[in-house]
């Protein structure tokens, strides 16, 4: 087995240390994992409007040419709304046949989900809950192994955090009114 | 051409480059690796054995499966020892206690080991006397571990190998590689194999280009990254997958999508897939057993049949079949899709093909058992039995039906897109299709310059030609292929953003991964120059990962919006989820763990151990077998019936599969890896490869939440597949069907002007 470590006086078992560092690893795994998912995320919502800048104040979009695409259609149920360019400054426009190739004027959809709201999403907390899970069954058992041992303290500490960040984080992504929603509508929710 | 004809040459010269500098590397090779003398002699002139039977060694090694319970030069499986570094460690320990024991001892054993005593003019190899009687010890340690234990045990099965002759050449053989890992260079301060392992007796320490080379790579990596990034950032919209404008479409039903005579075969394969997908990972489970109890199983004796080097070698053979099967299937069914029709004749070809298949997968673990078990023929047994080499196991004979059956699958793609081809430039999508589908058969192909005789560091770098420019070349960009294809039909992005993708793929591929091969060689005795090169370009690798998950994320973000604006019509949610999933896994466990192992100065302690089991897992499972299950699921999505297909089992299998593999990673394979490789560090490498393995039992058994709910995630998919082979849809009726077909396939419909499901 692994030897002792002295610090500050105290001798620790270097399994401990090891088992503690490698639940703080796992923390910090798992938000990096989610803020990474999370960062792109909103980079990719982002580039599906790419050129044409939002007012959120009066809600609609200024495409490059200066024309402005108005609140077309609000959908609630599907987290979507669409923005419209009038038909006919569009057909008039010379970047046409890149913007808009149909004759109706260019639309801009978008997407009102939030991150957890959205499959992949949803894929990349499960992981990261998964891996919050992990840490705590790490210092779970380490607990109950160094339970009346010195430095378990340290791995009591461990497991409180632990079940904090899970519950945080399980806290932070509320099953919203409209995933409960279509759960009743769809059978395919999870 | 859809996109400008300097991607295509681009792409062909980067690829030119890369093959350039990777044949060099072969040249380099066959001058330069460890000799194999003619005769290994003692002082006295006496001839202890030849080069003859140190082949003979290396072949009853590989043909008996030792490479798959434990490893050469790092290279194999790991619950036996490494046979290099074990033997290396006892014969320093002989030596020394024969010459005294003492410090001056110990100096000598360390002289002698290191003086080169070949002479390249008479092909002799001088031995010590120590050395000689080293031999005689640890050879019979060896028939007391492996060839003749009295018991099952460490996973073998009692007196599995016989014959004393044969025994004393496959010691011969190991004896061979440990001289290659101690004995300097002729003029050089290092060994033939770098080095490696590291080993303080014999005075083996990282050497000076291991630690420059780590270096370099990493200012590889780092400028590297910042370079594409940068260019990325000014470039992508030339190859990213964002469109003019977002087209609102409307996927036909999967019910109302016609089907050929040959995509309706494909269910059985399907079938197939699931079911070895099934059986790879019980046998997966019986292999990690014996982690924990080494003489059987549940105090049954298993290893008298299915001993561990034969699970091992069936888990790891039977993950390359079910991945491959479903990749010949997805190939089959889309090209249907892709040329608008299907020529007469290829329901039969496609049904041969799957026959092919059968033969291949179960004759060829059929033979491995016959020889591992010593039941064949002394001639037949690499032919026909197993050739042994870690992931080439498969006997000749199969090797070469394997590759048969996949020209045979070439053919089948070729006629189903020939009508398309005629009309597209040669280098647009279909085309880019067709290459890449050959050079799967064609890499494969490479693997037959491998065989049993061949010397050890040239057997093993053709062999990495298949292994690693299967996994981290050639099938990363099927796999963008396959994907941008699906996307295509689904009407998701445009064929000019898919084909610019693709070549940017190949672009970025070639520069690392090409090269990036010779990671693999840092420390089996080629020259030193491999390891340079292989550091330097594989540190690229990386690059492609991370930058393509950037891309998959705005993709998936595309069809994630479809899915939301239309979710009750979009038919794919799970599969798209999958590939979701192998956009994840493949950067963390190709990209992530890669890394991690990929220097030579890490790899130099790690090299075999549970932090390569880690990578591998979450690089293979992850991105090859989880793309595997989304090219069944999107597949069997047509071929079912509405009333037989259950997303609830889908989903159930997608959450175990993931979370399962999570569990297994981070509970066990990763922790434990970073405990080895400390071990490695700080006891030496021998012993963490054997000691070390037996102290963490209970830590072993922290594995099984994440195995028991992963394998509860493809029994389902067996179900499912069962029932949808069956009863496989039968489509529109024919009339419809030729109508459907010659309007060219699409899996989709446009729904513009009119803003669908407008609820304001
Ligand atoms: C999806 C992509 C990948 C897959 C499926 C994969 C799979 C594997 C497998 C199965 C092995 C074990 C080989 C053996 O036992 O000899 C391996 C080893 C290795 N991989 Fe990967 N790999 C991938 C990507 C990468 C990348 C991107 C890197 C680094 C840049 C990398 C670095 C390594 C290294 C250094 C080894 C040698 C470890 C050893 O021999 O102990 N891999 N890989
Ligand atoms: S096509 Fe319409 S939306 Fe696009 S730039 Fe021209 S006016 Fe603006
Ligand atoms: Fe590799």
């Amino acid at each position: 087995m692994l030897p002792s470590l002295n610090v500050w006086g105290l001798s620790i078992d270097l399994t401990l240390v090891l088992i503690v560092s490698y639940v703080v690893v796992l923390w910090a795994g798992g938000w990096a994992l989610e803020a990474l998912a999370r960062t792109h995320f909103r980079r990719a919502q982002r580039h599906a409007h790419d050129g044409f800048a939002y007012d959120a104040e009066l809600d609609r979009y200024e495409c490059p040419q200066g024309e402005l695409l108005t609140l077309d259609t609000h959908d609630d149920r599907d987290k979507l709304a669409i923005y419209k360019a009038p038909a006919a400054s569009c057909n008039a426009c010379v970047l046409k046949a890149f913007c808009a190739p149909h004759d109706e004027g260019r639309r801009i959809y978008h997407s009102l989900a939030e991150f957890h709201e959205t499959d992949v999403g949803r894929f990349h907390r499960r992981l990261s809950l998964t891996i919050l899970g992990v840490a705590l069954a790490f210092a779970g058992g380490g607990l109950v192994a160094w339970w009346s041992r010195p430095g378990g303290w340290l791995l009591a500490i461990a497991f409180g955090v632990s079940i904090v960040l899970l519950w945080l984080d399980l806290r932070d992504a509320p099953r919203n009114p409209g995933e409960a929603t279509r759960a009743s509508e769809t059978p395919s929710q999870w | 051409m859809t996109v400008s004809s300097l991607w295509l040459q681009g792409a062909v010269l980067t690829f030119v480059f890369g093959f350039a500098v990777l044949t060099f590397s072969a040249v380099r090779i066959y001058q330069d690796s460890a000799p194999m003398p003619d005769q290994v002699v003692d002082e006295a002139g006496k001839v202890l054995f030849t080069r003859e039977q140190i082949l003979e060694g290396q072949e009853l090694f590989l043909t008996y499966g030792l490479m798959q319970f434990g490893t050469v030069y790092g290279h194999g499986a790991y619950l036996g020892p490494d046979f290099t570094a074990d033997y290396l460690h006892r014969e320093a320990l002989h030596m020394a206690g024969r010459y005294g024991g003492d410090e001056a001892g110990r100096q000598r054993v360390r002289k002698e080991l290191q003086e080169n005593r070949y002479d390249p003019k008479t092909g002799t190899l001088v031995w010590t006397a120590g050395q000689v009687s080293a031999f005689g010890e640890i050879h019979e340690h060896f028939g007391e571990l492996v060839y003749g234990r009295k018991v099952s045990g460490v996973g073998l099965k009692a007196s599995m190998i016989r014959d004393p002759e044969d025994t004393r050449k496959i010691t011969a053989f190991i004896a061979w590689t440990a001289w290659t890992a101690v004995a300097r260079r002729p003029g050089l301060a290092y060994s033939y194999t770098n080095n490696w392992p590291p080993e303080e007796l014999v005075g083996n320490s990282l050497t000076g280009d291991a630690v420059m080379w780590s270096a370099l790579s990493l200012v590889a990596l780092l400028g590297g990254i910042g370079i594409v990034l940068g260019l990325y950032g000014r470039y992508s919209h030339a190859v990213g997958w964002h469109e003019s404008e977002e087209q609102r479409i409307r996927f036909i039903p999967p019910a109302d999508v016609a089907l050929t005579p040959a995509q309706r075969v494909l269910s059985w394969y399907f079938l197939v897939v699931a079911a070895l997908f099934l059986l790879q990972n019980l046998i997966g489970g019986a292999t990690v057993h014996y982690m924990v109890e080494a003489s059987g199983f549940f105090g049954i004796d298993l290893p008298r049949w299915l001993p561990y080097n034969l699970t091992r070698t069936w888990h790891v053979q039977l993950a390359i079949f079910f991945v491959a099967t479903a990749y010949l299937a997805a190939g089959i069914f889309l090209a249907p899709l892709i040329s608008g029709r299907e020529p007469k004749g290829q329901r039969l070809l496609t049904t041969a093909l799957l026959v092919a298949l059968a033969v291949v997968v179960f004759g060829s673990l059929g033979g491995e058992y016959l020889s591992y078990h010593g039941l064949l023929p002394r001639g037949q047994r690499a032919f026909l039995g197993a050739q042994g080499w870690e992931y080439l196991d498969l006997g000749r004979f199969w090797m070469y039906l394997l590759i048969v059956g996949m020209v045979l699958w070439l053919v089948i793609i070729y006629r189903g897109l020939r009508p398309r081809l005629g009309t597209e430039s040669r280098g647009n999508l279909p085309w880019l299709f067709l290459y890449s589908a050959l050079t799967i058969p064609a890499f494969y192909a490479v693997g037959l310059l491998t065989n049993t005789r061949s010397t050890f560091a040239i057997g093993d770098f053709w062999r990495f030609w298949v292994v690693h420019l299967w996994v981290e070349d050639f099938l990363e960009l099927f796999t963008t292929m396959l994907v941008a294809l699906i996307f295509v039909l689904m009407g998701i992005v445009s064929e000019r953003f898919a084909t610019r993708l693709i070549y940017f793929d190949i672009l970025l591929y070639s520069v690392g991964g090409v090269v990036g091969t010779l990671h693999h060689c840092y420390f089996s005795g080629g020259p030193a120059v491999e390891m340079s090169l292989g550091a330097f370009f594989s540190a690229a690798e990386v690059i492609p990962l991370t930058l393509l998950t950037v891309e998959a994320w705005s993709f998936l973000q595309l069809g994630n919006r479809q899915q939301v604006g239309e979710a009750a019509t979009f038919p794919h949610r799970w599969a798209v989820l999958f590939l979701a999933s192998v956009g994840f896994w493949n950067f963390l466990g190709a990209g992530v763990f890669g890394f991690l192992i990929n220097l030579p100065v890490v790899s130099y302690y790690e090299i075999g151990t549970l932090l390569t089991s880690n990578h591998s897992h979450a690089a293979f499972m992850g991105v090859y077998g989880m793309l595997a299950l989304a090219l069944l699921v999107f597949c069997t999505r047509y071929l079912a019936r509405p009333e037989d297909w259950s997303e609830g089992l889908v989903r159930f299998s997608f959450w175990a599969t993931n979370i399962g593999l999570m569990l297994m990673i981070l509970g066990h394979l990763f922790p434990l890896g970073i405990l080895q490789l400390g071990d490695a560090v700080t006891n030496g490498y021998w012993h963490a490869r054997t000691e070390w393995f037996r102290n963490y039992p209970w830590l072993s058994w922290a594995r099984m939440p994440g195995d028991l709910v992963f394998m509860a995630g493809s029994a389902p998919l067996v179900w499912l597949t069962l029932k949808v082979a069956l009863r496989t849809r039968s489509g529109p009726a024919a009339a419809d069907r030729s109508a459907t077909a010659a309007a060219g396939a699409s899996l989709f419909t446009e729904v513009s002007p009119a803003p669908a499901a407008g609820r304001t």
